[in-house]
């Protein structure tokens, strides 16, 4: 009886271990955002700091929207073949209102003929640096009896919020083509962690979305196949 | 000398499985297995042959539609991939590997699908 039960188990092992599956990895191709050839002009700027509700910023020891046109145009300079058109000093928009300046397609399209560029790369970013120590709840063994306890631990966070919104316009025309929103946080276990650095963490992880508007991307993705 | 008929029920069951499964079913499994050594290697148009062969031998097969569903995505044929998925997961809703799979699937279709042909290539296949 013994045996049967045995060769059973084994009948029963080996049916179920002919069946399986294989992971196999897949190289996926990401459009981008914007039609482009690669060849086009492209002016960067100018990107205005937005400010939500009525509160104003943080003071910060840069200039935020400047550090992105640096930023976008050594990635676009590495990334891609388009022809960076030089900045216009001095350039300053009508107004700081993101609304009222996409609708401007006047001043969009007079810098488009100022600068010969096909389509200008521009938008608004807000940076938020919160401070976000505090006590939390943690759990803890005593060494002592071995029983668990709860206690409160003073715990020295710094959050980042970078909140971009890319918009792209057809130089001749003035108008707006896409708007592509990015947005990202990073927490660093330090209070009053360099604002600088934590700017740059948020750009890092952003850097892939963003250079998925203008150029194409492949993206690396698994998949089970079954084996009979 | 009960387990004696235990054993012989037990061989008449698993060879009645195999007969049952006929030469066409034994096909299919043939194409699979090649087609999952091609593909692992990378030669997905081999694979997706080798596949499709094995879906006109068992045409409803969850596992097999699930293979035949990978290789139209490696190959850049995502309608089909997304109809073959669907298809797969009408015969066998409840299957994890299949559901994770189509997915995984869907989550790169949505993101692939919102962005913008290339220009020059107006009916660059989707």
């Amino acid at each position: 009886m013994r045996l049967a039960r045995v060769m059973l188990a084994a009948m029963l092992l080996a049916s179920t271990a002919v069946a399986g599956v294989r992971e196999v990895e897949l190289s996926l191709p990401l459009r981008p955002k914007m039609a482009f050839t690669g060849h086009e002009k492209l002016y960067i700027g100018p990107f205005v700091r937005e400010n939500k509700g009525d509160e104003a910023g943080p003071d910060l020891r840069f200039d935020v929207g400047a550090e992105f046109e640096r930023y976008l145009r050594r990635m676009l300079r590495k990334e891609a073949k388009f022809t960076l058109v030089p900045s216009v000093d001095g350039l300053r928009p009508p107004t700081t209102d993101t609304l009222k300046l996409e609708r401007d397609t006047e001043f969009w399209r007079e810098l488009g003929s100022r600068t010969g560029a096909d389509y200008i790369i521009a938008g608004a970013i807000d940076f938020e640096i919160q401070d976000r120590s505090g006590y939390k709840t943690e759990e803890y063994t005593s060494p002592l009896d071995g029983r668990t306890y709860y206690r409160q631990v003073m715990v020295e966070q710094t959050g980042f919020t970078y909140d971009i919104m890319v918009d792209v316009y057809d130089a001749r025309s003035g108008q707006l083509v896409l708007q592509e929103p990015l947005k990202d946080f990073q927490e660093r276990p330090e209070r009053n962690f360099d604002e600088f650095t934590g700017m740059f963490a948020n750009l890092y992880a952003l850097e892939n979305q963003l250079i998925g508007v203008f150029v194409p991307r492949t993206v690396k993705s698994k998949r089970m196949l079954f084996k009979p | 000398m009960g387990w004696r008929n235990v054993l012989v029920a037990g061989f008449v069951v698993l060879l009645a499985g195999c007969a049952s499964s006929g030469p066409d079913l034994s096909k299919a499994r043939d194409e699979m297995e090649v087609g999952v050594e091609a593909g692992q290697r990378g030669y997905w148009r081999e694979a997706l042959f080798r596949f499709e062969r094995a879906q006109k031998a068992s045409p409803d097969d969850p596992e097999v539609l699930n293979n035949v569903a990978v290789a139209l995505e490696a190959v850049g044929r995502y309608d089909d991939a997304l109809a073959t998925y669907k298809k797969a997961l009408a015969a066998a809703p409840k299957n994890q590997t299949l559901r994770r799979n189509y997915a995984r699937f869907a989550e790169f279709f949505t993101s692939f699908a919102r962005g913008v042909k290339p220009k020059g290539e107006p009916n660059a296949t989707r």
